[in-house]
């Protein structure tokens, strides 16, 4: 072995046993700083033959370039090493509470949830939102929904009454959605399709009643509207707001002053451990009612029945709430409840869409 | 209404279960609320005799009873006063279980022993087995039974009972004929014929009788009289029948005329004629006349009201409920049968006024059937007679002649199109029959008289709903309707646009979302009241007190809202609140509000923030968030102090304004009020009158202008001014604003501090200008000659000095 080649040989052992980044910046200055071995080596050449020279300048180049290599490793070796352990010095524990974990605190009410999607179905089918005022006068919540005066369906309705206003009429708190079908029909010209959200009042208060409550009504007028049309309609509306594809609806007759025929409609449903299951078992819940409008109704509001027909329907938004999210007790609507509401709301990116077949 | 299976059977011929008639019913809008059928779970108690008692030694009010039940003797213990020898009861024998009751749940028997004696068994009260809801003692079963039989033998159809809903219009429904006939329509069994006996060759009334009201309110009044009857206790099979129906039995003269109201819904009065003085008139009431009703209440009558009188005053309150004065009793003789028709209308208003419900109320005001006056007359009398005796005199009748009849004419091919199906004309014919319509057909076209006892078809969509429901609305194939996508109509208004962004931006705010009621307790209106012009909106007939005046705000609830979850152990709550207000009591007086409240703290708990109590800050950032969300240039707001509304704390509050009008406020609430709710920490709120937002306006954000930028060089100097404490920061800005309108591109605050070296009453705002031209790069002079500008117009304007 020459005495390079011994040198090389110490050299690369030196920088392979090196303990530390200092270490090894020394045996780089030993080997090839400016008065390191190599140099020094270097140096030499001049002295040297031609072919010497040759000779000495290729091994020193390797070693250059071997040398500069094993340095490299080693180098990244220790920074990665230093790297580690100022990864321990730097440690924060994930577990500790983030700047805000209360996200899921604040929530949309489950009636303004309730209310988007049937804007979101009923609209895809058609019908525009349109709203009617809380206090109604007696026409609107009654006369022209052929309800009159001494009629025992009166009775059907527990009526908020005001004081008399200052133009001496006794105005009522609506007690139904429907009123708005009658200045929807007065005021707008055909075909009529509209759907009507809102509160709706009735003096009673107990488990299942509460003195508020939210109704949404519906509204199609046109020439040959049909019964068939009516039940395909509401069938339609209450497969997608159930999300049950084979939900099953029983239509059965009834009586609304406003409609005739009237039918009532029922969703099937099992009852398990305590939990209503929509859309399997043979009972029945009922959820809504609706009917072919009265030809009363449009001569109240200067509509010729000869010539156009329509239907009515309309429910109970707290109701279809519950059964739909699993809500036991109506009350708790209007409680209040911080933590009722954190449970049973919603979040403001759960935006109701149309994934619907 | 409420009818058992074998009185539905002395109307009808059928033979089916309890479970299709069930869902027949239903199916054509008689709605079934409940079936029980009581002899469920009975089949192992069984009929047994006591053959021997005598009294427990141990014991004064046990006996030892000595029982047969059919195979052997038993000895059991028994406590009922009523246990004697030679009675025949129940058994539950030992391993029977005893059904849950009001007072028990469910148990088994064993064999045991009461104070030293051993009991082989239980003999039962209709309580125990959860029938009855009092106990009478041990079952008295009479006589006639077969000893060792089960129990479940003795009951038969009367004990399942039906429970049906029925709509206003079917008051014909509510007897039981009125059921079958319907029942027969729709296809199930065939009505039985009855025939009334009609007693003509009776002698002469002695009754006279005056009917003022033939022409309006009482087209048809009879009487009838029946000598020397013997009133008593009803039969066992209509007492049976009356307990599982949930009739009160009274006496058997009473019972006849409920029977006959639940029968054939044929509401009936009987008096007792000794107690009458003189002949008998039907009038209008006075206005303030007194009557002692039946239910042993005086009612004040309002005028015209029907009543029926005697030379001594009223007897009776037409069709709703009789006089205590002439009532019947277990002792009556001579019995005066009342059958007639009211008005139904007069019947409801009366009925309302004087808040009385009674079972002859509810048929009256439905509409009877104006032809069985006299049929009722006639049963009740054959009934009568034949339990209690008596001679019946000949009817009393004061009627008009004639009653109008409904005609209604429709077309096939209408009612076709109308359901949206094609009916056989066979099967309307037959329906139409069945239901009791007189029919003409003519090609296409129907004609037909509606039976006396179905007020409720007048028009031809009645008859519809006639055919279709007997044809069975389930069988009406659905079809789809078409639909206009095309109209341009948008599906909802901007108001809805505009609640449903706010909503989703004050939820991702950490806002709660509330819903109140709309209305409020007064104490709390009247505080808001003052500063208002209008009136307070009171309801006549509210639930409660705290309900009672429609609200003009939305912050009553929710600091309401507030303190009950405060008391649940809240401290940091964030509620809001979209919905109406009132400000008349007119319809349409309202308006649209948005309300968010918050109190409490923020970051507290929070490891990485220092706490700090909700400010006047946090709420403005909030309504800024709110109104930016409805697509309004918040750059377009102007923001004062100028008439703050009272309940705001009046220095810790603003206005929002767009266009010089009010958009919302916010700030702190006044202490004052909070005080009146019972909140003792600092309450952020504001407030946007959403409604007052007119569509179309200026400032909802247009189109996108094209996307075009400087490209020339931004500049930023930073200023600090000292000013007064006073002095607002949105004027400071305006002014610097206005120095060059061209160049200055934005105008920030970025601190804000009072100390002593500034001065008493005085405050240095610290602002970022930012500087840039379209046309070109500023150079360092341009810049230091609008900075200049700057100072002197603040001096010049603001008062202030540039801080050095």
């Amino acid at each position: 072995m020459s005495n390079l080649d011994k040198v090389f040989h110490s050299a690369m052992n030196e920088i392979h046993n090196s303990k530390n980044q200092k270490e090894l910046e020394n045996f780089r200055i030993k080997y090839f700083g400016k008065n390191g071995i190599i140099n020094l080596e270097m140096r030499k050449i001049s002295s040297l033959s031609i072919d010497e020279r040759k000779n000495l300048g290729r091994k020193l180049n390797i070693f250059k370039e071997e040398f500069r290599v094993i340095l490299d490793n080693k180098k990244n070796q220790f920074e990665e090493e230093n790297l580690l352990k100022n990864f321990e010095k730097e440690f924060l524990d994930p577990t500790m509470p983030g700047r805000f974990e209360n996200l899921n605190d604040a929530k949309i009410h489950p009636i303004t949830q309730t209310t988007e999607e049937i804007v979101s179905i009923l609209g895809s089918m058609g019908l525009c939102l349109v709203e009617g005022p809380d206090i109604e006068d007696d026409f609107h919540n009654f006369t022209a929904l052929n309800i009159p005066e001494n009629h025992p369906a009166r009775q059907m309705h527990d009526t908020f009454y005001l004081e008399k206003s200052e133009n001496n009429n006794v105005n009522v708190l609506r007690t139904h959605t429907s009123p708005v079908q009658i200045r929807e029909m007065k005021e707008s010209k055909l075909p009529i399709r509209i759907f009507a959200p809102g509160r709706t009042y009735r003096c009673d208060s107990d488990i299942t009643h509460t003195p508020m409550f939210h109704q949404v009504e519906g509204l199609v007028v046109d020439k040959n509207i049909s019964f068939a049309n009516l039940k395909w309609f509401v069938s339609k509306f209450c497969r997608i707001f159930f999300e049950k594809d084979d939900l099953k609806l029983r239509f059965r007759p009834s009586f609304f002053p406003f409609t005739e025929p009237s039918a009532e409609v029922d969703i099937n449903c099992s009852f398990k451990k305590n939990q209503i299951i929509l859309g399997e078992g043979d009972n029945w819940l009922e959820i809504m009612g609706c009917g072919m409008v009265h030809p009363n109704v449009f001569k109240h509001c200067n509509l010729d029945s000869k010539n156009l027909s329509g239907f009515a329907f309309g429910m109970g938004i707290e109701r279809i709430t519950m059964l739909k999210n699993g809500i036991s007790d109506l009350r708790d609507f209007f409680d209040n409840d911080k933590r009722w509401l954190s449970h049973y709301g919603f979040n403001f990116f759960d935006i109701p869409d149309l994934n619907w077949k | 209404m409420k009818f058992s299976i074998k009185w539905l059977k002395e109307h009808l011929d059928f033979n089916c279960s309890s479970s299709f008639l069930s869902k027949k019913l239903t199916s054509i809008g008689l709605e079934v609320e409940s079936f029980v059928d009581k002899s469920t779970g009975l089949s192992d108690f069984v009929i047994c005799k006591i053959t021997e008692i005598k009294k427990h030694p141990n014991a004064d009010r046990l006996n030892i009873c000595e029982v047969f039940d059919g195979s052997e003797n038993l000895q059991i213990v028994c406590g009922a006063p009523n246990a004697k020898k030679n009675l025949i009861t129940v058994l539950a024998r030992i391993g029977t279980i005893l059904p849950p009751t009001q007072n028990n749940s469910k148990f088994k028997i064993k064999k045991s022993k009461i104070r030293d004696v051993f009991s082989e068994g239980m003999l039962c009260s209709w309580e125990e087995l959860g029938i009855e809801s009092q106990n009478d003692g041990i079952i008295d079963l009479g006589s006639n039974l077969e000893i060792g039989k089960s129990l479940q033998t003795v009951f038969d159809d009367e004990s399942k009972v039906f429970e049906i809903a029925i709509t206003p219009n079917r008051g014909d429904c509510s007897g039981v004929l009125g059921i079958a006939r319907d029942l027969q329509a729709s296809g199930l069994g065939k009505l039985k014929k009855k025939n009334i006996k009609d007693e003509l060759l009776n002698k002469n009334s002695k009754v006279v009788l005056k009917n003022l009201l033939k022409k309006n309110d009482c087209p048809e009044f009879a009487l009838k009289l029946i000598e020397g009857v013997t009133n008593k206790e009803s039969p066992q099979w209509l007492k049976s029948r009356f307990r599982n129906c949930g009739i009160k039995l009274i006496s058997y003269l009473v019972d006849v005329t409920n029977y006959l109201t639940f029968d054939i819904c044929r509401p009936l009065h009987v008096f007792d004629y000794d107690k009458i003085k003189g002949e008998i008139i039907i009038r209008h009431s006075s206005d303030g006349e007194k009557f002692k009703a039946l239910d042993g209440l005086e009612y004040i009558l309002e005028k015209n009201m029907i009543v029926i009188c005697d030379d001594l005053g009223i007897i009776s309150l037409a069709g709703i409920m009789g006089g205590e004065r002439t009532a019947c009793s277990l002792s009556t003789k001579n019995v005066l049968i009342e059958s007639a028709y009211f008005n139904p209308e007069k019947i409801a208003y009366t009925g309302r006024k004087l808040k009385i419900d009674s079972d002859a109320r509810y048929r009256f005001e439905r509409g009877i059937d104006p032809n069985s006056t006299i049929d009722g007359l006639n049963i009740a009398t054959n009934m009568i007679k034949d339990f209690c005796g008596g001679d019946p005199h000949s009817v009393v009748i004061d009627k008009i002649d004639k009653r109008k009849k409904t005609l209604i004419k429709f077309d096939c091919n209408e009612l076709n199109s109308f359901i949206g199906f094609k009916f056989e004309k066979e099967f309307i014919k037959e329906k139409l029959c069945l239901i009791g319509c007189k029919i003409i057909i003519n090609k296409d076209f129907i004609e037909l008289t509606v039976p006396s006892w179905r007020h409720d078809l007048k028009i031809k969509e009645d008859l519809y709903e006639e055919i279709v429901r007997l044809y069975g609305y389930e069988k009406i194939p659905d079809e789809p309707m078409k639909v206009d996508f095309l109209s341009n109509k948008k599906i909802t208004s901007k108001l809805q646009q505009r609640k449903r962004k706010l909503c989703r931006t004050l939820v991702s705010r950490g806002f709660s979302e509330l819903i109140t009621w709309s209305f409020v307790d007064e104490k709390y209106e009247k505080i808001f009241e003052s500063q208002k012009k209008g009136k307070l909106i009171r309801i006549n007939n509210p639930i409660s007190s705290e309900l009672a005046c429609m609200r003009s705000n939305l912050v009553i609830n929710i600091l309401n809202a507030i303190k009950k979850n405060q008391n649940r152990g809240y401290e940091t709550l964030k509620f809001f609140e979209i919905g109406p207000i009132f400000f008349g009591h007119e319809p349409k007086q309202q308006d649209m509000h948005l309300a968010g409240l918050c109190v409490g703290d923020l970051f507290s708990k929070n490891w990485l923030q220092k706490k700090r109590e909700i400010d006047l800050y946090d709420i403005k950032s909030d309504i800024l968030a709110a109104i930016y969300s409805l697509g309004v240039d918040v750059n377009d707001l102007r923001i004062t102090n100028l008439n703050i509304p009272k309940h705001y704390h009046p220095k810790k509050s603003g206005i929002v304004k767009i266009d010089n009008k009010n958009l919302g406020s916010f700030g702190m609430l006044n202490p004052n009020l909070l005080k009146k709710f019972g909140i003792e920490n600092n309450v952020a709120c504001f407030e946007i009158n959403i409604s007052s937002i007119k569509n179309n306006q200026e400032y909802e954000l247009k189109k996108k202008k094209a996307f075009n930028v400087s490209k020339f060089q931004l500049s930023k100097r930073d200023f600090s001014f000292v000013l007064s404490k006073y002095f607002l920061s949105t004027d400071l800005i305006e002014i610097i604003k206005k120095v060059d309108i061209n160049n200055i591109k934005n105008v920030t605050i970025f601190d804000s501090f009072e100390t002593k070296e500034i001065g008493l009453e005085k405050k240095a705002l610290a602002v970022e200008v930012i500087l840039q031209s379209e046309i070109k790069t500023l150079t360092d002079k341009e810049i230091e000659r609008i900075s200049q500008k700057i100072i002197s117009s603040v001096e010049k304007y603001c008062g202030g000095k540039l801080r050095v």
